[in-house]
């Protein structure tokens, strides 16, 4: 019994209670003066997101607090004696690191991030291309107003959108560490656009490869769109072992997650096949040609495979991606729903894609020199011994690949409509 | 008082075991003597001692419940003292058999002062005492008799014993060659149930409880007949285990309308209902109930002789007959069952326990019982098996709500955020932020008042008191939130823990989880789900190591014996119980024959019929 | 006549009891360091262990038929006569002493790093203590019978996890397939046959065992089914973290519970693996001191066991207090224990029982030449 009391009076060391801490959703890292950081917290305010807020409050829903420190723990201590309640990561979704940051190396940052216990290993990483700092206090959910929330939601639309990678701390410790693969991150940055006007220039700004630039064809910040959320999450940071050397933009990391398999269902658009009809417009300048899309919805029919053969120390690489989608729309009179029109359209939907994805492959061998698509893993599999994979040395012999790319589409299904009479043929041509 | 405290030290370092000596192992087979045959054992080597010489050890000195021999120690030729409290003892035991041998004498008047005088009829205003007279073979007898108003039926003392004896005489019959006493015994008194007693205790017992003695003048004995007719309850519904299938009688005071109820469910000759007279004073019958060729002859004896050794003076009721009787008076979970109900006690019998009635309570117990059966309702068999298992899983959820759910929030929330979904957690601190008490110390009010509101409400006097106890929970909690000594989302936790404890059918083992809750949380406060696994750890320990009746508590599981595990948490259907619960030991183990709906099997037919049947 | 109460403990039982003290190192650290010997392979490692311990205690348990209601201590009475046993209890009894407390201090290191973390560790294996103690007091039978309770729920909780990590599998993180190479598994196995030292309780409870033959189908079974969660945790292990990753996390099993994320609701289930790990904890360290004092009243031929209960409670709490830091502690496991262990569990057993075996057919010899002489 005597032991009982001592252990009550003891007290609770551990015991800290809901309130008395204060939840850091998001960590921002900036580079600081003569090798210190510059540290962003986005701090969430609970009592105007739980019970009893409203919803017109939500500027108030999170704070922002930066701070100069040369670690991250010490930014916590410095930002202990402002703050009344005690800082916590627990609940952190996100760590930005800048760019500038990431191009001289992550990797002390990665560490101290696995090492601490308060940091999951579920939390999102991304590279910003500006300052984290800005980025962070743009950020303005209009749609929540926890900002927890906002962030988990928000990392995850690769999913749907494909223009993103999966960029998980966790997944990223594991690339970075693995002998056969090179880490990859989301690439974010503030879009301050004000008016539709400026949105030719942006496009004309963006890196094209056709003279078309369809969605997805830019990077973060570059985006034509103006919201009151001025975040936007598009495209991919290359990094090769801890650096980073390289960005790319929507439409490659659609062929990143079509080649290492994490696609989820994209919408996709491709120029049509068949040429437009060529139209006058109004003041007889010429004639043009009407540009014509076609819209898919693509996802993965099966795992895609990667087979490498060496052949004279090089190895050939050869990919090959399965996918599955339905027609959302055509814009042209063609019925692409049906026979031979089908056929037509999967063969040139596989052929466009598996330009992409070969100019992808191309750009990471030449262009960045990392093998991101972890196209090693069936080399390692060959070996016996963890000594002769290490001598291998992958990475050096990744820049001699070759590669043969090979994709498949099948078109499922064409939404409600089996067929669409064109009205050319009800009413006559050009009226 | 260094003494003591010396004791106490040595106690606790030393952990000199205080087992008792002999721990009852039900088994199967068994050598043991019939249950005087400890003691005379006993008797024996006690005897071949001091007949040695030996010195005796300390072991036989241990007073308990133990029958003593009476017989002071020897050693070294001195006579050892004897503490106070045997000397005592002694000598009331003396007084006692002196007052038992008192025959009954052959006149009247002396039987009549005698009576007078030990029941103090002069002040004693509704013991009743009549005289009239009595012929037999044409001789006039004068008789008395005696009783108590209130205790006696009245119709039934006019009717059967007066108007007969004075009556009945003059009906020729066949007397010869017999004598006053056969003549009244055998024609006289048409009543069902009489003694031929020669002590005058005898007679005092009898008429204690609602008897009628009779003593005529010239006889060496009296007569004491059976005339109970008090006034009691009927048999009504249970109060606490409420059902919606099945029967709804429940037990009321009286142990014969009790085990008549009994044997009005199981109709078995082998049904054995042993009387037992408990406490000296209050002299209780208490009565064994048990199936004779099911029911294991070990555990009948220990059970016999168990109750024939409490010696108090009142026994008031089953619950306390209870407390005599368990193996293990700390620990906290009940060892037996106690239940209102006979179709209850009448299915625990037919699988070879033994039960246990008392009179003047409505309350049965029935041994031996493991930790599964208490939570086990009697609806269980009564629904169809879909139901019933669905119904178990729901009160093994209350049961692990009730003890574990305030603990595990206040773990959560204050040491393992990282386990809470984010907006869970952000609603949680926005909520606290009006909260001036630390988590534990609001679980702690709240706690306390719900048991003080569910204290209060069994008390306050009709109808008002659930609603109000339910209005007050209500009112109280709301009140609390609105004046910001609570969260809400503690609000639920503690109403959720108080439905869950609802859900526990047995009302005993409902206490324990309601009083061990607060272990909990005290353990949950200071060492997070730690202390909760601490606490698991040591409770699961202490239950494991429990014995009811010489079965280990937790059986099935923690001694993993043959037989189905699957019908003490989920539900077997019925018909596939074949087997009564083998850690019981009955003699036939078997209740079902392997296809006991009959009608499955078909009968003869041709092939066609067969194949047409599972072609369909 | 009174009737003597015998420990009885049952097959299921005594099978769930050497299950948990087999495999709760596995929840510890056995991962991390087995990967550093086998590299890739490291699951090949473990199956070598694991058949390698099986083939042993198969030819062990088939020489010590002949002494089958005996445990070993008494075997060491017939080899050696009382120095003898006193001698192999005092080294069986030392090595239990060695093995709880550095257990002891391991998991209260973990418990800090992982949720509470500003306790003085010196609370926090306190409670331990507590529980061990209340554990130990209870008896043997007690302890196997929680033991049958648990260990099943605590086997489902952990296959469990390991089935939720079948996402993140990638097979190619097993490749190389033979790791270092066979030469080196096989060195390397030597020291690590002491993850399965724990199978001396087999032979202590032996007396105790319902039906006499039984303990080598329990003590097979039990070396089966310990090599099945071996080898299944370390492959998954293996097969999440590649091999020089695998050897970085300080709690290999907490960090594969840790990363399990279905959706956004159903991601933070460490919380039940801190219950299992902490109830695997207690059953273990329980039953350990049960068998340090029940080793110690026997060699000695003491009365009684439960007033040697507190004294070692103490000792064990104080050897626990004494490493510095976490990396001395471990040092002591990986460094010394590893190394030493499967002498005592293995070699030891062996040579007692060959040795009482010999004897007793000199004796036997010995009797027929008298009686023929006579």
């Amino acid at each position: 019994m005597v032991i009982l009391i001592v252990f009550s009076m003891s007290g609770c060391f551990d015991s800290i209670e809901a309130d008395e801490m204060a939840f850091v959703v998001s960590l921002g890292i900036d580079k600081g003066s003569s090798g210190n950081l510059i540290l962003t917290f986005l701090v969430a305010v609970p009592i105007s997101i739980g019970v009893g807020g409203e919803i017109g409050e939500v500027e108030k829903s999170t704070t922002i607090i930066t701070v100069e420190a040369p670690t991250i723990n010490g930014a916590v201590s410095i930002v202990n004696t402002l703050l009344s309640k005690r800082i916590s990561f627990s609940h952190a979704k996100l760590v930005l690191i800048s760019k500038e940051l990431a191009q001289e190396g992550v990797e002390k940052y990665i560490n101290a991030l696995i090492r601490f216990r308060e940091f999951r290993p579920t939390m999102f990483i991304a590279i910003s291309r500006d300052k984290a700092e800005e980025f962070l206090k743009a950020v303005k959910p209009v749609l929540e107003i926890n900002p927890a929330k906002f962030f988990e939601m928000f990392m995850v639309s690769y999913k749907h959108t494909g223009y993103s990678p999966r960029s998980e701390l966790e997944t990223f410790y594991l690339k970075m560490e693995c002998t056969c693969n090179q880490p990859v991150a989301a690439l974010l940055d503030i879009n301050d656009v004000s008016d539709s006007s400026e949105f030719e220039r942006i496009l004309s700004e963006a890196e094209i490869d056709e003279d078309s630039t369809i969605e997805g064809d830019y990077k973060a910040g570059e985006i034509p769109i103006i919201s009151d959320t001025k975040s936007s999450n598009m495209g991919l940071a290359v990094f090769r072992g801890d650096k980073m050397v390289g960005e790319m933009d929507g439409r490659e990391a659609l062929s990143y997650l079509m080649v290492t398999g994490d696609l989820g269902l994209v919408y996709y658009s491709l120029p049509d096949p068949e040429e437009g009809r060529k139209y006058m417009p109004g003041d007889f300048t010429g004639t043009e040609i009407e540009k014509n899309y076609i819209s898919l919805r693509l996802g993965m029919a099966r795992k895609p495979s990667i087979k490498v053969k060496i052949k004279d120390d090089r190895p050939i690489i050869s990919v090959s991606v399965f996918l599955e989608g339905d027609i959302l729309s055509v814009d042209s009179d063609q019925d692409y729903s049906v026979g031979e029109e089908l056929t037509k359209l999967e063969n040139y939907a596989s052929e466009h894609i598996r330009k992409n994805i070969y100019e992808f492959l191309v750009k990471t061998r030449d262009e960045f020199k990392s093998d991101i698509c972890a196209t090693g893993k069936p080399v390692k599999k060959t070996f016996l011994y963890w000594d002769d994979w290490v001598a291998f040395k992958w990475m050096d012999k990744y820049e001699k690949a070759e590669f043969n790319v090979d994709v498949k589409v099948l078109i499922r299904r064409s939404g409600i409509m089996t067929k669409n009479i064109p009205m050319s043929l009800l009413k006559g041509k050009d009226k | 008082m260094e003494n003591n405290v010396l004791k106490w030290l040595k106690n606790i370092f030393l952990f000199s075991p205080k087992e008792p000596k002999y721990r009852f192992v039900l088994d199967d087979a068994n050598n043991q003597d019939d249950n005087g045959g400890t003691d005379t054992s006993r008797q024996a080597k006690k005897d071949t001692e001091a007949k040695n010489g030996t010195q005796p050890k300390d072991e036989d000195k241990v007073s308990g419940r133990k029958a003593k021999n009476g017989k002071r120690t020897v050693v070294d030729g001195v006579k050892q003292p004897i503490p106070i409290n045997e000397m005592n003892e002694k000598k009331r035991e003396k007084k006692d058999s002196s007052a038992n041998a008192l025959f009954i004498d052959t006149s009247i008047n002396v039987n009549l002062e005698y009576i007078k005088q030990r029941y103090s009829a002069d002040i004693n205003g509704d013991f009743v005492i009549r005289e009239f007279k009595v012929i037999v073979m044409n001789k006039d007898y004068s008789v008395f008799i005696c009783f108590f108003d209130g205790l006696v039926d009245t119709i039934v003392v006019n009717m059967s014993i007066i108007q007969p004896l004075m009556t009945l005489s003059t009906l020729p019959v066949n007397t010869k060659d017999q004598t006053v006493r056969d003549v009244v015994y055998n024609h006289l008194i048409p009543q069902s149930q009489i003694k031929i007693c020669r002590t005058y205790q005898e007679v005092v017992d009898e008429v204690n409880f609602g008897g009628l003695g009779i003593f005529i003048d010239g006889l060496d004995v009296a007569f004491a007949c059976d005339v109970k007719g008090w006034e009691h309850r009927n048999v009504e519904q249970p109060t606490s285990e409420l059902n919606i299938r099945g029967p709804k009688e429940s037990f009321n005071e009286i142990n014969r309308k009790n085990s008549a109820l009994i044997r009005k469910i199981i109709k078995d000759e082998n049904l054995i209902v042993e009387d037992i007279l408990v406490g000296e004073r209050s002299k209780t019958p208490c009565s064994m109930v048990y199936i004779k060729n099911l029911a294991n002859d070990s555990l009948v004896r220990e059970v016999r002789r168990r109750i024939k050794s409490i010696k108090i003076a009142y026994l008031r009721d089953a619950g306390e007959l209870e407390q005599f009787l368990e193996d293990s008076p700390y620990l906290p979970a009940p060892q037996m069952l106690l239940t209102e109900r006979p179709d209850r006690v009448a299915s625990y019998l037919s699988e070879g326990r033994v039960g246990i009635i008392v009179h003047g309570s409505p309350f049965a117990i029935v041994v031996p019982v493991t930790f599964f059966n208490l939570i086990h309702s009697p609806e269980d068999y009564y629904l169809r098996y879909p139901y019933a298992t669905f119904l178990r899983l729901i009160r093994i959820l209350g049961i692990l709500f009730t003890l574990l759910l305030p603990s595990f929030y206040l773990a959560v929330t204050n040491y393992h955020h990282e386990m809470l979904p984010t907006d869970l957690l952000l609603a949680i601190a926005s909520a606290r932020e009006k909260v001036p008490f630390p988590t534990v110390i609001s679980i702690f009010i709240m706690e306390i008042a719900f048991e003080l509101i569910r204290e209060a409400g069994i008390r306050i006097p009709g109808p008002i008191g659930p609603t109000l106890s339910i209005v007050g929970a209500l009112i109280l909690g709301q009140a609390a939130v609105a004046a910001n000594l609570v969260s809400p989302i503690l609000i639920i936790v503690v109403a959720l823990t108080a439905i869950g404890s609802f859900a526990i059918p047995d009302f005993s083992l409902g206490y324990s989880f309601r009083a061990l809750r607060f272990i909990y949380i005290i353990l949950a406060s200071f060492a997070g789900l730690l202390g909760i696994s601490l606490g698991i750890f040591i409770h699961l320990l202490v239950l494991v190591h429990a014995k009811s009746f010489g079965v280990p508590f937790m059986v099935p599981f923690a001694p993993k014996t043959s037989g189905t595990r699957t019908n003490v948490i989920l539900k077997t259907p019925l018909w596939k119980e074949e087997d009564r619960p083998d850690f019981i030991n009955p003699k036939d183990i078997k209740q079902q024959a392997h296809i006991s709906r009959g009608w499955l099997k078909r009968r003869g037919g041709a092939n066609a019929d067969e194949t047409e049947d599972k072609d369909r | 006549m009174q009737m003597k109460q015998k420990i009885k403990i049952g097959n299921f039982e005594a099978l769930c009891l050497l299950i948990n003290m087999f495999c709760s190192k596995l929840i510890l650290d056995f991962p991390r360091y087995v990967s550093e010997d086998g590299g890739t392979a490291s699951w090949l490692l473990v199956l070598l262990i694991s058949i390698v311990v099986f083939v042993v205690f198969t030819f062990l348990a088939r020489i010590y038929k002949k002494f089958s209601d005996k445990d070993i201590l008494d075997v060491a009475k017939l080899a050696f006569g009382e120095p003898g046993k006193i001698i192999a209890g005092l080294l069986f009894m030392l090595q239990f002493l060695y093995l709880v407390t550095i257990v002891v201090r391991e998991f209260a290191e973990d418990i800090k790093v992982i949720s509470l973390t500003t306790t003085p560790i010196s609370i926090i294996i306190s409670l331990f203590c507590i529980g061990m103690l209340t554990g130990a007091f209870l008896g043997i039978e007690t302890l196997c019978r929680i033991n049958a309770l648990a260990v099943p729920v605590l086997s489902a909780a952990f296959i469990f996890i390991l089935l939720l990590s079948i996402p993140r599998f990638d097979s190619s993180k097993i490749a190389p397939w033979l790791g270092p190479g066979p030469a080196v598994l096989i060195k390397k196995a030597i020291p690590n046959i002491s993850a399965y030292s724990e199978l001396t309780t087999l032979l202590f409870i032996i007396p105790y065992l319902n039906d006499k033959g039984n303990y080598v189908s329990i003590g097979k079974y039990a070396i089966l089914a310990s090599g099945f969660f071996f080898t299944v945790g370390t492959l998954t292990y293996t097969l999440v973290y590649q091999y020089p990753m695998s050897t970085e996390f300080f709690l290999p099993l907490y960090q594969l519970a840790r990363s399990i994320a279905i959706g956004r609701f159903l991601s933070r289930i460490e919380a039940i693996f801190i219950l299992v790990w902490a109830s695997s904890a207690f059953l273990y360290l329980s039953s350990g001191l049960y068998f340090v004092t029940y080793m110690f009243k026997k060699s000695f031929g003491l009365q009684t066991r439960k007033p040697l209960l507190i004294p070692f409670t103490i000792l064990i709490f104080s050897i626990a207090m004494i490493p510095e830091n976490l990396y001395s502690a471990l040092r002591l496991k990986m460094g010394y224990y590893r190394n030493y262990a499967w002498i005592i569990t293995i070699i030891v057993p062996l040579f007692l029982v060959t040795a009482a075996s010999v004897r007793a057919k000199i004796e036997r010899r010995n009797k027929s030449d008298e009686a023929k002489s006579q």
